[in-house]
């Protein structure tokens, strides 16, 4: 079960933040101030930091995470910042945070990114191939088989594929595939992105098998292909 | 006059300049009559000497005797009708022997001029006179009556007085009547800014034809207010709309909820009402994290995020994340652009400012039509469709926020779109204009 450090002044936003990632099956402690934030996360192996941007006393958010990364310290941190200051953003990423989440955010967003951090670690290994049950990808030849049967992906259908393969079973939200596939960060309020993934499932999915990449409903994407089919 | 109004006459400043000048005026016109008062009364009384040197000079030698110097006196003042400039001739004793001049006072100095009060036939008169001793102890007299230059003085005096006393208050009628008219132009100009801020916003301060610091004043004090009644407006209008455009999602928000909420709703009437409130709500924070994106790329801050770009880079991932979109409508996307365009700037607003642009320009052509993106050194973006276009009207407003073409109204968005490119073009400090017809051309240029 994942370890998560919400650190959050405000109570009842702890409160909300805490139980999305309950809901996610992660274990999380609270805190309200910088300084014991620092001292829990020195002490006890988090797994992952949700850390506001604002807090009050001498050490704010990232006042924290510079501490941390002073002292060698490197588990993920999402920082969660209000949205008039976007500007935060570049100091809050300069800064050492591994990713950055505007308020107001919507909970199922938090919870896919916090998913996502906690897991960035493990998965990006240096495997040539990867074995997503339904769907399999050959890294190096940058071919993708469903079934066992070839697929011909374009190159940014293919990304788009690998991306939601590697997290099966776990929402990605719109915003999450923009960024991390398109490489640009803001919200885009278009359905480009579920074009883009209309003609992708065009193209892996069957009509008499059940689908690959399920749609939650105004938010994201989930990949449902890890049980390789009866035969 | 009242009291009041003398009192800020002396506050005014023209009056205070017209009296300064006044002032100024008045001694230099002084100081002006002074000279040439001294230089005249100096002229003549060169002339006097010159003649009184010259007499006394010529017709008197030391040695004459009593006998001819009464001759010559007594044949001078018979040739001199108006007894201006006489002789007169004393014997040691000093007492009269002949001439105008009746008395002279004793120990005068001698071949000198002398100016002095004394009595003449004609009763007693200002003399300007030369003495000389003779051998024999008489003293011979020339002498020049000065009531005529005296009263050319007085009368140059006099004129002078009246002229500059008429000056004066020409002057300070002048200074009165600059101050009124300049208070008069001030007051109007206060009237007008009381009038606008009592609340009609669409007064204006008055200028004159004569252009002058004060219309200058006025004119860029109007163009101020141009601009706050157009920021009033825009704010007042964003109020209007935010209230006008969070109705309707908050209507239908209540409905999903209160059907969720009833006794017998079913597990899945239940879900689709709920995920229905969802994305009301969504749509709702998106308008508002629109409007707070407008206003924070207007102050400037995201300028932070600038750093050095290939602007045909974005572009063209631009045009690669939405052309998909075309594609599925049979929509083409031609491109014309260089390979690199370095630009200084923030890439995710910029894919942001032409992404909303493409966007619109998918969503507003009709199936099968065509976009053209054209990039070119300045930087120049243009992206150009054949959907239906803005009407002329309405070209230089879609750039305001909220403001929706009238035909789109039914299609999804919340007006803010264009607004938002208008916010990150004048950030990177480019001009957004809408133009063209047939078609739309949206257009990013330099400034």
């Amino acid at each position: 079960m994942p370890r998560i450090l919400v650190v959050e002044d405000d109570s009842k936003s702890a409160e909300a933040i805490a139980s999305v990632l309950r809901d996610e099956g992660m274990a999380v402690t609270l805190s309200d101030n910088g300084a014991q934030a620092f001292l829990l996360a020195r002490a006890g192996a988090f797994d992952g930091i949700v850390l506001d941007r604002m807090l009050p006393g001498g050490i704010d958010g990232i006042g924290v995470l510079d501490m941390l990364r002073d002292a060698e310290i490197m588990t993920p941190v999402l920082i969660l910042s209000a949205l008039s200051a976007l500007e935060e953003r570049v100091r809050g990423l300069r800064a050492g945070g591994d990713d950055y989440l505007a308020k107001p955010f919507e909970p199922i967003e938090l919870a896919a990114r916090v998913t996502a951090l906690v897991r960035r670690r493990r998965n990006e290994g240096s495997a040539t191939m990867l074995d997503a049950g339904r769907v399999r990808i050959d890294l190096i030849a940058r071919q993708a088989a469903v079934d066992g049967a070839a697929i011909d992906l374009q190159p940014r259908e293919l990304q788009l594929l690998e991306y939601l393969a590697r997290r099966p079973d776990r929402p990605v939200t719109r915003a999450m595939i923009f960024e991390d596939i398109w490489g640009y960060r803001y919200d885009p309020r278009t359905n480009v992105i579920d074009v883009h993934i209309t003609r992708l499932r065009r193209k892996i999915e069957r009509a008499d098998a059940p689908p690959l990449i399920e749609t939650l409903r105004g938010t994201g994407y989930v990949f449902r292909g890890t049980q390789a089919l009866a035969p | 006059m009242s009291f009041a109004a003398l009192r800020r006459w002396r506050r005014s400043s023209s009056a205070r300049f017209a009296l300064l000048f006044l002032l100024l005026f008045g001694s230099t016109s002084a100081a002006l009559f002074g000279f040439v008062y001294a230089r005249s009364i100096a002229y003549f009384n060169a002339q006097t000497d010159e003649w009184l040197v010259r007499e006394t000079g010529r017709v008197m030698r030391p040695d004459t005797d009593r006998a001819t110097a009464l001759e010559r006196v007594a044949a001078h003042n018979a040739h001199d009708v108006s007894h201006l400039r006489t002789f007169a001739l004393f014997d040691p004793a000093g007492r009269h022997v002949a001439g105008d001049l009746l008395d002279l006072p004793r120990g005068l100095a001698t071949d000198v001029p002398i100016e002095l009060v004394a009595t003449t036939r004609g009763g007693p008169a200002p003399l300007r006179l030369m003495v000389r001793r003779l051998a024999n102890g008489d003293r011979f007299v020339a002498s020049q009556d000065l009531r005529q230059t005296r009263s050319f003085a007085a009368e140059l005096v006099g004129a002078m007085i009246q002229a500059g006393a008429a000056m004066l208050l020409l002057g300070l009628a002048g200074a009165l009547a600059l101050a009124a008219a300049q208070e008069r132009r001030i007051r109007r100009l206060a009237r007008s800014l009381q009038q606008i801020m009592a609340g009609k916003l669409g007064a204006r301060l008055a200028t004159s034809s004569r252009r002058d610091e004060l219309d200058d004043f006025a004119a860029e004090v109007n163009r101020t207010l141009d601009e706050l009644q157009r920021l009033m407006l825009e704010v007042k209008s964003t109020g209007d709309n935010i209230a006008h455009d969070m109705r309707t999602p908050l209507t239908r928000l209540l409905a999903n909820l209160q059907r969720a909420n009833t006794q017998d709703a079913q597990p899945a009437q239940m879900a689709d009402s709920i995920s229905e409130a969802v994305d009301e709500v969504q749509g709702m924070i998106a308008m508002f994290n629109a409007l707070l994106r407008i206003a924070e790329i207007d102050e400037g801050a995201r300028r932070t995020g600038f750093r050095a770009i290939d602007l045909a880079r974005v572009v063209g991932d631009v045009a690669d994340f939405h052309e998909v979109a075309a594609i599925e409508r049979g929509i083409t996307i031609a491109r014309a652009m260089p390979e690199h365009l370095p630009f200084e700037g923030d890439a995710d607003l910029l894919f942001e400012a032409v992404g909303n642009l493409l966007d619109n320009a998918v969503k507003y052509t009709p199936d099968g039509g065509s976009i053209l993106i054209r990039l070119a050194d300045g930087p120049v973006l243009s992206v150009s469709d054949t959907g239906p276009g803005i009407p002329a009207g309405e070209q230089s407003r879609v750039t305001q926020r909220f403001h929706r073409v009238e035909a789109s109204r039914q299609l999804p968005g919340n007006g803010l779109g264009l607004a938002l490119v208008a916010a990150i073009a004048r950030l990177h400090r480019l001009d957004f204009r809408i133009g063209g017809g047939p078609g739309c051309v949206a257009t990013l240029a330099p400034a």
